[in-house]
């Protein structure tokens, strides 16, 4: 029987460590995919993941249910995202997606797609990369919120501290930045964009 | 009821795009775009960057955090208290160099508990496994001798510090020391390795890439001393033929 994280958390707080290990294991790689995109390197956003659960394993006698704990953990993990980009005091470097595996970027298409196919994808992903990295940080994050992990407005809004029109608003400045560099860079987009 | 829009309502455009609108304002929305072809453009290209958007992925990677808590005596309560162990100079900041002998992890012992990462770094290179079963085998044998021998010094070493040795209470001193699950860390171990082999598959992505773009540059550059030569070549023709006009005429 799969367990809720409220259930796993009320275990941990029992003592049960293994439930803890089930809530890392369960949102470890979307904290990692948030930290990575915010950030934009690999071994800063393990760094992350890291410091994100060990906050909360230290904190997690005083969390007391008014969030989602999927919540709570986004927002620690932001806050230490915002804390690297301010301690660096620069924006993201966009860093090759190295643990991208080409089998599986070829898995998803199909056998027939060929070499070529397969490093412009991947070769687009660096370029969307660099044109987010363009993006201030608060349109930046919205977006990735928004488009990599389903976010509503509302828990946009939770989650950066502002109104709900604020993230409308970073979204739709973002998204027109964003179509504009990709146009510039010759990346006419032309297909459909992702559903929720 | 259909809520009227306005060009310049990004925000509904915006509502609309994700399908966070009501129906009265979708509605709206949709009569607008239909009327605006601006409009009715803006939101064609900004489904489409978001389609972009959808190439861009995050590393797959092999995190392997964990945490391994020791179990709390139960003379000082159940819950979340500190390993006694824990609470000593000596053993909070006690990091073992376990990396370098059993590939790539880090075993941390700190005012938290037992923290066993793997993965986030390069690995030795005597941590990657011989396609030769046998010396496999006997490199697997010695990095579980480290481990246990470095699990012995550790408990040695608590065991000495720890004032309540000897004492009556020595009972605390003798708990069990943090226990780590070697299957676990073969576990650790094989992720990384399936990582390198990634990594392994994508440099090879890098070189071929870097190939064709070193060969597109190069015809480009060929196909320009080609136009070179055409162009040197079509004056010097000129000239002669110029050449020739002028000796016929001056005859």
């Amino acid at each position: 029987m799969t367990r809720t994280d409220e259930e796993l958390v009320a275990l941990t707080v029992r003592g049960d460590v293994e439930s803890f290990n089930q809530l890392v294991l369960r949102w470890e790689r979307p904290i990692y995919a948030l930290a990575y995109r915010v950030i934009g390197r690999e071994e800063e956003a393990r760094d992350v993941v890291q410091e994100t659960f060990l906050r909360a394993f230290r904190g997690l006698a005083n969390f007391r249910g008014q969030a989602k704990f999927s919540s709570w953990i986004y927002r620690i993990a932001l806050n230490l995202c915002r804390d690297w980009i301010r301690r660096e005091r620069r924006a993201p470097v966009s860093q090759a997606p190295e643990g991208v595996d080409l089998a599986d970027l070829a898995s998803e298409r199909g056998p027939v797609e060929s070499i070529e196919d397969l490093v412009a994808r991947h070769d687009m992903s660096r370029t969307v990369a660099r044109v987010m990295e363009e993006l201030p940080e608060e349109q930046r994050t919205a977006i990735i919120l928004k488009e990599y992990h389903g976010m509503t407005f509302q828990e946009i809004a939770d989650l950066q501290g502002c109104p709900l029109s604020t993230v409308k608003t970073r979204l739709y400045q973002g998204l027109s930045v964003l179509r504009r560099h990709l146009s510039e860079q010759g990346h006419e987009a032309s297909s459909v964009g992702p559903s929720r | 009821m259909t809520v009227d829009m306005r060009c310049q309502d990004k925000d509904r455009l915006i509502a609309y795009l994700y399908g966070e609108d009501g129906p009265g304002e979708r509605a709206g929305v949709e009569v607008h775009l239909a009327s605006c072809g601006e409009c009715a453009s803006e939101i064609d290209g900004l489904r489409a960057t978001r389609g972009r958007l959808s190439e861009w992925r995050a590393p797959d990677v092999d995190l392997g955090f964990r945490i391994v808590r020791e179990p709390a005596p139960a003379a000082r309560g159940a819950g979340w208290r500190v390993p006694a162990w824990a609470a000593l100079p000596a053993a909070a900041a006690l990091v073992l160099a376990a990396g370098a002998a059993i590939a790539n992890l880090e075993v941390r012992y700190d005012a938290d508990g037992v923290t066993v990462r793997s993965g986030w770094g390069q690995a030795p290179p005597a941590a990657v496994p011989s396609p030769d079963a046998g010396a496999a085998a006997a490199q697997d044998a010695a990095w579980r001798e480290a481990l246990a021998e470095t699990e012995r010094r550790l408990r040695a070493e608590f065991a000495a510090a720890s004032p309540a040795a000897g004492a009556p209470g020595a009972a605390r001193a003798a708990a069990p020391a943090p226990r780590v699950d070697q299957s676990q860390i073969q576990a650790l171990i094989e992720a990384s390795e399936r990582r390198q082999q990634r990594e392994l598959a994508l440099r090879i992505a890098d070189v071929v890439r870097d190939f064709e773009a070193q060969r597109r540059a190069d015809l480009v550059q060929i196909d320009e001393n080609l136009g070179q030569i055409e162009g040197l070549t079509a004056a010097r023709q000129r000239e002669v033929m110029s050449y020739l006009v002028r000796v016929a005429e001056g005859r």
